[in-house]
């Protein structure tokens, strides 16, 4: 008797099921290892034009140290004389915004005829060492505003806040109420919190993983790193799924190596995730000591620079977007906002997909843009 | 870890094989598994097209090894639940006795080397504890009780000399050499905390196909049967990593870590001090007052009336 009818006549449920002849397994290995060349042959086929990310035409309007301010070029023929301005994270790179030609949040604005403008926060130096989440909301994004304000003539803009940049954003908003038209947070964690009191299986990995250091440890943790170095910060997101990131990188990759569109897909999201900046170390400081730790935003307990951080001042209008599948930020964390803020006019909407895939998922980019397209062409003064 | 995005693939890539190694069947000659090569030299072709080429000459590399090391367990037709128990439980039992190696005071190491060569060479776990045991820091200065001994008795002689400076390095070195092995007993723990992760997966593996066994559902490639160990053992992964111990010991880690990295900051700012070397600290004070008076320069400009501000600075300078 052959291997192969040994493993036929094996009966089941005396042992597992696993009904996998050598010849089998050796001609599927056969099969990988073909698929494996040519994929490998087809990565080196791609040029660096075939794998740039961020694509739509962008001029710089104002530069300050490595923080750099761009308006992107009009593309819809009738614009609707609103303008916003994006505020991204420092953790990530701005170019998750406009990833693909036919996956970017940015193109989409364009194409509803918004103008945008969005800011690169670019890697901080050791210079840097000592920016505070004070210098970035009191001290760049107020002067980007400045220069929105001045090139629009307009008193106040219309902010767009994704993850920490819309904590910076809200920040933003209620120590500069009067130069704030409207408020759109995307993906932001507000009430730190949140998930204590509802935690989800595999979700919201980095609230629990700051909340169980000491404020010692943090310390320690500034004073000895500085900056947090960028690929240490793509590492601890690596870590918050750890399973997924290595089948990732082995068995389901084997899955798009014969399609061009998903690999280019794949590759151009890659070059995204590996770019992470360093983090200045007094901005992680407070942000895990005020905000992990002490959950003060949601209680208007922050301060920035000598001033306390209100809530309650925020009295322009506010869309608040969470992403149903969000596991970096629970929906616990960003979701049921209403009553927080001073307004009367809030509004809040869940798309579906993950933190990121809020922003290029297929599902979540039929929704995204033009919720907040419509949601503020319903308020223009 | 340097700072580039490259660095990141190159942490996160090394650490791959790894969790393939310990798919693999005990006895099947695991320690000469394959790793990520990073030798090769920079290629020209555009980020991140290059570490991904490289991951898939490996991931061909490591499908080919866990194909044929269970060859003759398909030849007896397919590997046993006991197999599969067997594997977990091995891996779970090396750390158990490697933690239980890392508790033993100093002294006791030197006797303990032949037992951690043995085992650093043992998979699945055993290439992941290079570096993270003790026999690693184990020759460290100051390391031996004679040596502390002799230079407390002959040190106040030495600071007579002017030599002050260097036992006060012999001491930051030492206290260093101390953090070095409470950072490896940490990240001990916290590979321990994996493999437990893993074992219930692999637990949890056995009961999904038992269940499939039950219902008729056979696995016919070996690819499935991966994609099945992978999706067992991501529930207890995340389970493990947000249980109360599990943010514990990694907490733990990040503590042991960044303290062992304080002693060195402090070794290399006597030894730079000694020199006349501007330490870390210096730099760091001098970029903070850097900061400080940029962020007054703010405030005063932010207090001038815009008429006044556009006459000092016309038309924003940094304007592009």
């Amino acid at each position: 008797m052959n291997a192969s009818n040994r493993a036929a006549e094996r009966p089941a449920g005396a042992t597992l099921p696993v009904r996998i002849t050598p010849e089998a397994a050796m001609a599927e290995l056969a099969a990988l290892r073909s698929k494996l060349t040519q994929g490998a042959r087809r990565l080196g086929e791609f040029t660096e034009e075939d794998l740039a990310i961020a694509t739509t035409p962008a001029d710089e309007v104002y530069r300050e140290d490595m923080m750099r301010l761009y308006q992107c070029r009009p593309t819809a023929a009738k614009r609707k004389g609103i303008a916003v301005l994006i505020v991204y994270a420092l953790v990530g790179r701005y170019q998750m915004i406009d990833l693909e030609e036919d996956r970017s949040f940015v193109r989409k604005l364009l194409a509803e005829g918004i103008d945008v403008y969005f800011i690169d926060w670019g890697h901080p130096t050791r210079a840097q060492r000592w920016l505070t989440i004070d210098d970035y909301v009191s001290g760049y994004l107020d002067n980007c505003v400045d220069v929105v304000r001045e090139r629009e003539g307009t008193d106040q803009v219309n902010l767009i806040g994704i993850c920490q940049g819309g904590v910076f954003s809200t920040c933003y908003a209620a120590l500069f109420p009067k130069k704030v038209a409207r408020l759109t947070l995307t993906v932001t964690p507000l009430d730190f919190h949140g998930d204590a009191a509802a935690p989800e299986p595999g979700a919201g990995y980095m609230n629990l993983w700051a909340r169980a250091l000491s404020p010692e440890d943090v310390d320690r943790l500034v004073d000895t790193m500085g900056n947090s170095p960028g690929p240490l910060v793509g590492f601890a997101f690596l870590m918050m799924n750890p399973v997924a990131n290595v089948t990732k990188y082995t068995i389901d990759l084997l899955d798009i190596l014969d399609d061009d569109k998903k690999l280019l897909a794949f590759l151009r999201m890659e070059r995204w995730i590996a770019d992470r900046p360093g983090n200045p170390g007094e901005v992680v400081r407070q942000w895990f000591k005020d905000l992990y730790q002490g959950n003060k935003l949601i209680r208007n307990e922050l301060v920035l620079g000598g001033r306390k951080v209100d809530l309650r001042r925020i009295t322009i209008p506010v869309l608040n977007i969470y992403a149903e599948g969000d596991v970096v930020i629970p929906n616990a964390c960003s979701q049921g906002m209403a009553g927080r803020f001073g307004t009367r006019d809030f509004t809040e909407v869940g798309v579906p997909g993950g933190h990121i895939g809020t922003f290029v998922g297929g599902k979540a980019q039929k929704i995204l843009a033009p919720t907040i397209v419509k949601w503020l062409t319903g308020r223009t003064a | 870890m340097t700072d580039t995005p490259e660095s990141l693939y190159a942490a996160w890539f090394k650490t791959v094989p790894e969790v393939f190694r310990a798919m693999l069947p005990p006895g099947s000659g695991g320690a000469g598994s394959p790793t990520a090569d990073r030798s090769e030299p920079a290629s020209s072709l555009p980020f991140p097209a290059d570490p991904i080429g490289r991951m898939l000459g490996t991931v061909g590399t490591m499908l080919t090894q866990l194909y044929q090391a269970y060859l003759p367990l398909l030849a007896e037709g397919g590997p046993s639940a006991d197999a599969l128990k067997g594997l977990a439980d091995t891996g779970t039992q090396t750390l158990q006795r490697m933690r239980e190696w890392a508790a033993l005071p100093q002294s006791a190491w030197p006797e303990l080397q032949p037992w951690m060569a043995t085992a650093r060479s043992a998979p699945p776990w055993g290439p992941w504890l290079d570096g993270l045991l003790p026999g690693a820091s184990a020759g460290l200065p100051g390391a031996h009780p004679l040596q502390v001994g002799i230079e407390r008795t002959f040190g106040g002689l030495g600071e007579a000399f002017g030599l002050g400076p260097v036992r006060e390095l012999e001491q930051a070195l030492r206290e260093m050499a101390l953090a070095g092995v409470a950072k490896q007993r940490a990240q001990l723990e916290y590979l321990e905390l994996v493999a437990e992760a893993w074992h219930e997966g692999t637990r949890r593996l056995l009961q999904d196909l038992t269940a499939m066994g039950a219902r008729g559902e056979p696995v016919e490639s070996l690819l499935v049967l991966i994609r099945l160990w992978a999706k067992a053992v991501d529930a207890p992964m995340h389970a493990t990593m947000q249980s109360e111990r599990g943010l514990a010991v990694t907490a733990k880690a990040v503590r042991a870590a960044t303290e062992h990295r304080q002693r060195l900051q402090k070794a290399v700012a006597l030894a730079s001090e000694a020199l006349h070397v501007p330490t870390r600290a210096d730099v760091d004070e001098a970029y903070r007052e850097i900061q400080e008076l940029k962020r007054e320069l703010r405030r005063l400009k932010k207090a001038l009336p815009p008429s006044v501000l556009k006459k000092l600075t016309p038309a924003r300078e940094s304007e592009a």
